[in-house]
């Protein structure tokens, strides 16, 4: 089966035009019984050309007229419901597309930005990230502190009942600090951060802004001395 | 040649029903929509009259028609009423409901260039899902149900300390307003004029 892609519009080519008549005519066919036997449902199929006075039917004139039949004692509205011609069938497809890429771009924008929030956690600098990321980013863990409070709430009511308050201490191990430098995949060297950083919102994540170590004291050492602990805690 | 495939890819079915039920809708949906766009694909190229009609095991019915399923059907019905009644329906279109061919040519382009946007969108979607890989799991859709409650009270305060500092970064509160910069030392906004009505 050749794969070159074909333009949809009318074959000029007299032969040419046959011929793909005759394939296509076949395989839709073809495809019109598949879907009948597979599904188990009724259809017909009615092709007029040029080339033959009688037209092409599916399953044979009988059976085409039994469906036929069916469909015209439907309601009006119930028959013009799903009534398609080829602008309304390509239309109806452009908008599917439309809205699946839609939903998918911003799925990965939450992606993108979720990235963002754990290299900032682990010291990527805030300064410098474009405006939008940055409001992006604060939305992301305000919609993630929301469900943490309920989570941490939910937990502890049910420790509460169970009532035995030593099992919550042992889990504040400090082994556990090194957490997010491990929790994320850490980007080894600099490749991850390529990949991620050329995207069209504004390059922001990742991409040329060189290693986080740089970025670590700088950016977190609001002279509190929060930034020397944090970072030996989110960075191994 | 390469031995190991990364999918299945397309496999041979055998032509019966379909046993699941579930399977079985959506063989319909997609098969169907294939259908009608053989259909349409035969009418463009060829110039051929069609009309297909499927009815649904729920009793809807979907039909494609160029240029019109009336004015096919019609055709049909009436070629076999030999001086029956004059049931108008090929007449009635007139090939006033096809669109012309720049129109469907400009529409199948757009079309195909929407699927390949929606195909690099997916795998930028696989990448990203690479980079959030973590031994906590994937850091995505329900990370935080995977949690303990340690891991969460730290990540919350790292959270909180985070978002404090966005804070000073953008220079204001997330509605911008003009007192949360002058709390911050930054500059503030041009008042609005109609404040001064006040």
């Amino acid at each position: 089966m050749t794969r070159k892609k074909v333009k949809l519009a009318y074959i000029i080519n007299d032969s040419a035009r046959k011929a793909t008549y005759k394939k296509r005519k076949k395989g839709l066919i073809k495809k019109v019984s598949e879907l009948s036997t597979l599904c188990g449902i009724d259809a017909c199929a009615i092709i007029y050309s040029p080339y033959d006075s009688q037209p092409e039917v599916w399953p044979d004139a009988r059976g085409a007229h039994r469906v036929l039949t069916q469909f015209k004692r439907m309601p009006e509205m119930e028959q013009s419901k799903k009534m398609m011609n080829q602008e309304g069938f390509i239309r109806g497809r452009i908008s599917k597309a439309a809205d699946q890429l839609k939903k998918v771009q911003k799925d990965n924008r939450e992606k993108e930005i979720t990235h963002l929030m754990f290299q900032c956690l682990t010291g990527k600098a805030l300064q410098g990230l474009p405006l939008p990321d940055l409001n992006d980013l604060g939305w992301l863990i305000d919609q993630n502190l929301k469900e943490i409070y309920k989570r941490i709430d939910g937990i502890k009511k049910a420790a509460a009942d169970v009532a035995t308050a030593g099992n919550v201490a042992d889990q504040a191990a400090p082994g556990q600090q090194h957490w997010f430098g491990d929790w994320i995949a850490n980007p080894v060297g600099n490749n991850d951060q390529r990949q991620i950083g050329d995207c069209s919102y504004g390059g922001a994540v990742g991409g040329g802004r060189g290693g986080a170590d740089d970025m670590l004291m700088a950016g977190f050492n609001d002279g509190n001395g929060n930034g020397s602990m944090w970072s030996s805690v989110f960075f191994p | 040649m390469a031995h190991g495939k990364k999918t299945k890819g397309r496999q041979k079915i055998e032509m019966k029903l379909v046993a699941d039920d579930n399977a079985r809708r959506i063989t319909f949906t997609k098969r169907r929509g294939g259908l009608f766009k053989k259909a349409m694909e035969l009418s463009a190229l060829c110039g051929a009259e069609v009309a297909i009609v499927v009815l649904s095991a729920a009793g809807k019915a979907y039909s494609f028609g160029h240029p019109c399923v009336d004015s096919v059907v019609g055709r049909f019905t009436d070629q076999n009423d030999v001086g029956g009644d004059e049931d108008d329906d090929d007449d009635k279109c007139n090939n006033s409901c096809a669109a012309d061919e720049p129109v469907l040519s400009r529409f199948t382009e757009q079309s195909d260039k929407l699927n390949e946007e929606l195909e690099s969108a997916k795998r930028r979607g696989k990448e990203l899902e690479e980079a959030l890989k973590g031994s906590v799991g994937p850091i995505t859709g329900d990370y935080l149900s995977r949690l303990d409650l340690a891991q969460l009270q730290h990540l919350k305060e790292g959270l909180e300390k985070l978002r404090d500092d966005i804070s000073g970064a953008v220079g204001g509160s997330a509605e911008g307003s003009n007192l949360a910069k002058v709390k911050e030392g930054g500059a503030l906004d041009p008042i609005p004029y109609n404040w001064l009505k006040l």
